[in-house]
């Protein structure tokens, strides 16, 4: 059984991540807690004690997340779920607030079959979603121009894409150690200086 | 009577032309500017002829660039190396995008650097950047 601090917890990590949900819960939390509930006050406690021990990674330059015990435990949580059932939802939550080392901790820990992306894809509530989803996957040799144009969804679409496009440069990554493939995948000007 | 005033404007216009002519070469804009400065990456990162490349190189290299107008040769010679020699390259590449430890990926993307493919190294440096450091 899920304890009131863990619950606070995975309610945080999720706001963090983006789930409009966990952000509502979290406001109405605060709201019946102003208004005198003991219960809500309890939670509101545990989750003011979570985000004061547990500060959100600092977006650095270019996305790329600074390597800190958190980030070393996101690693773990992630690739703990390897080969595991959990392994779609711990993407979806995890994988925005990593940057590069979750794009490199996917791209080196397990391959990204299509029925991986199918497994992950499946985590998100709508079509809509899963189109956008899936759009970024295949389109990640183009991540920064799509993410130039992610402003334009709604938040729970751009979420997709943006996880979406961190999948994608994670598959691309092992199919660029192939030698068959195109460096292009990855970088056009790396291609132009290296590719036959 | 009109001799006298045309020789006085005549000095006027030439001595103010002489003045202007040296303050220009007095004021020359010597080193790295902005402007230069994004010519040099736009150059860098969108040029791929190397004859465009070389002449551009000479041209830096006379403003007194020179370490710009080396890299801009090194990709010049890049571009025009032999399939094979591109091959090994390649195969360098990729090894080291398939490696885990930082360092290692670091070192190899300054050997690209070094080398002129500015390209191969960013991508290798973004990718070194999400590796646990060693």
């Amino acid at each position: 059984m899920t304890t009131i601090p863990e619950a606070c917890k995975e309610l945080v990590i999720r706001a963090r991540a983006g789930d409009q949900n966990a952000m509502a819960l979290i406001i109405e939390v605060g709201k019946a807690a102003r208004n005198g509930s003991e219960t809500a006050k309890l939670s509101a406690q545990h989750i003011e004690e979570y985000c004061k021990n547990n500060p959100p990674p600092k977006p650095s330059d270019k996305n790329v997340g600074n390597w800190s015990e958190r980030m070393q435990s996101y690693v773990n949580e992630l690739q703990s779920n390897f080969g595991e059932e959990e392994l779609g939802e711990s993407i979806v939550v995890l994988l925005p607030m990593m940057g590069q080392y979750g794009i490199n901790t996917l791209a080196n820990g397990i391959r990204l079959s299509n029925d991986i992306i199918a497994e992950i894809s499946a985590e998100f509530g709508s079509e809509v979603e899963q189109h956008a989803f899936q759009f970024a996957v295949a389109n990640a040799d183009q991540t920064d121009r799509i993410k130039k144009n992610v402003s334009k969804l709604n938040k729970e679409t751009a979420y997709a894409v943006l996880v979406g496009c961190c999948v994608g440069e994670a598959r691309n990554i092992q199919l660029v150690r192939l030698p068959q493939v195109p460096i292009s995948i990855i970088s056009e000007k790396a291609a132009e200086e290296l590719d036959v | 009577m009109l001799i006298i005033p045309a020789l006085i404007f005549g000095a006027l216009t030439t001595g103010s032309g002489i003045a202007v002519y040296k303050r220009s070469k007095r004021n020359k804009i010597v080193g790295m500017t902005p402007v230069r400065q994004k010519l040099f990456e736009a150059l860098l990162w969108h040029q791929k002829e190397p004859k465009k490349l070389y002449k551009m190189a000479d041209k830096f290299e006379k403003e007194g660039l020179l370490e710009q107008a080396t890299k801009l040769r090194k990709l010049a010679a890049i571009y025009e190396l032999p399939a094979e020699k591109k091959a090994e390259r390649r195969e360098i590449f990729k090894k080291a995008m398939a490696s885990t430890n930082r360092d290692a990926v670091n070192n190899t993307a300054q050997l690209f650097d070094d080398d002129g493919c500015v390209g191969a190294a960013a991508a290798l440096r973004k990718y070194a950047s999400g590796l646990p450091p060693t």
